[in-house]
């Protein structure tokens, strides 16, 4: 196998980890403001 | 009742109590989760259309019952309503939830790591795939393989023959010439083995953007795809075309570089990146 193979995968991995823990933090603070809005208007 | 009054109740209401703070975190909290999942399920299933609209009907939903005298609780409605959206819609995609997370015990992933990754071994299992696929290719012989990290449920392997056989040009010909009793099923390949053969695949759903002209076995070999991360090679007996799919998606015509390609990405990326 050719070096630089897993170098390359590695970079790749980290870059995507990095995007999906924002990609995370993004959807929780959506969930968490619809559910806010929900438990605010159910007890209205 | 105003608006602005209702909302001065509430956190009246909210500040009033202990217990009352830690009954509606704990609501909050609950619904947070349940969003949460329900949010990144529809964008992994690139439906982040259905996510607008449904942050809108919510936004708009506790417009219309703030500013009227609605009972509070149709508000739940909306929420429900899309669960059901979901359920009635991505019924596929959960089942592929359901089979990776909490189903049946998943087929043995322990043969594919801790082995030593022998160079020659994979170039060998490469070039016997290839060559059987192009065999087959040439005599029209009808064939389905599936390459997995492991990660096929047990109830599939367990619908064929179990082979744990090194993998081999003739032993694939054989299993797929026509007329034996094996020949009608899938193949699963995992690492360096053919784990079983005569196998039965779910037969993709997606019935849009798959040609008319593609029969059962190009359909089995796009389901399984649609549900497990797995790769399938499919030649066809009609035309004897080499089919790859990924992910519900078939791309036809391959060829023998683009075989070789698929089958070093399996090897060398798919299967290492499980072991670790």
């Amino acid at each position: 196998m050719e070096n630089g193979k897993y170098s390359n995968n590695q970079f790749d991995n980290n870059e995507r980890k990095a995007k999906a823990i924002w990609r995370n933090i993004g959807i929780g603070a959506l969930a968490l403001f619809v559910a806010v809005l929900t438990v605010v208007v159910i007890n209205l | 009742m105003n608006i602005g009054q209702k909302l001065s109740d509430f956190w009246t209401k909210f500040t009033g109590s202990a217990e009352i703070i830690v009954a509606l975190s704990v609501s909050v909290l609950v619904f947070a989760v349940l969003y949460f999942y329900m949010i990144r399920f529809l964008l992994d299933n690139k439906s982040g259309g259905l996510v607008s609209i449904f942050v809108l009907s919510m936004i708009l939903g506790a417009g219309i019952i703030a500013l009227s005298n609605m009972n509070s609780a149709i508000f739940l409605v909306i929420p429900a309503i899309y669960l059901v959206i979901l359920i009635v819609l991505y019924s596929v995609e959960l089942k592929r939830i359901i089979w990776a997370h909490m189903n049946m015990k998943l087929a043995d992933v322990k043969h594919a790591g801790g082995r030593s990754y022998d160079e020659e071994k994979v170039e060998n299992c490469i070039s016997e795939i290839i060559k059987a696929l192009q065999n087959m290719s040439k005599s029209d012989t009808g064939a389905i393989i599936v390459l997995s990290t492991g990660n096929i449920p047990s109830q599939i392997i367990d619908s064929g023959v179990k082979l744990e056989a090194d993998i081999s040009s003739e032993l694939i010909e054989s299993v797929f010439f026509p007329k034996t009793p094996l020949h009608d099923g899938a193949m699963i390949i995992s690492d360096t083995k053919i784990v079983a053969a005569g196998c039965f695949l779910p037969l993709s759903q997606n019935v849009d953007n798959i040609p008319k002209d593609l029969g059962t076995r190009h359909r089995a070999g796009i389901g399984i795809t649609e549900t497990i991360d797995v790769v399938s090679l499919i030649v066809s007996e009609e035309t004897g075309i080499i089919s790859i799919a990924r992910a519900g998606r078939i791309s036809r015509y391959a060829d023998f570089e683009t075989l070789k390609k698929t089958l070093n990405k399996y090897y060398w990326q798919e299967l290492e990146s499980v072991r670790k």
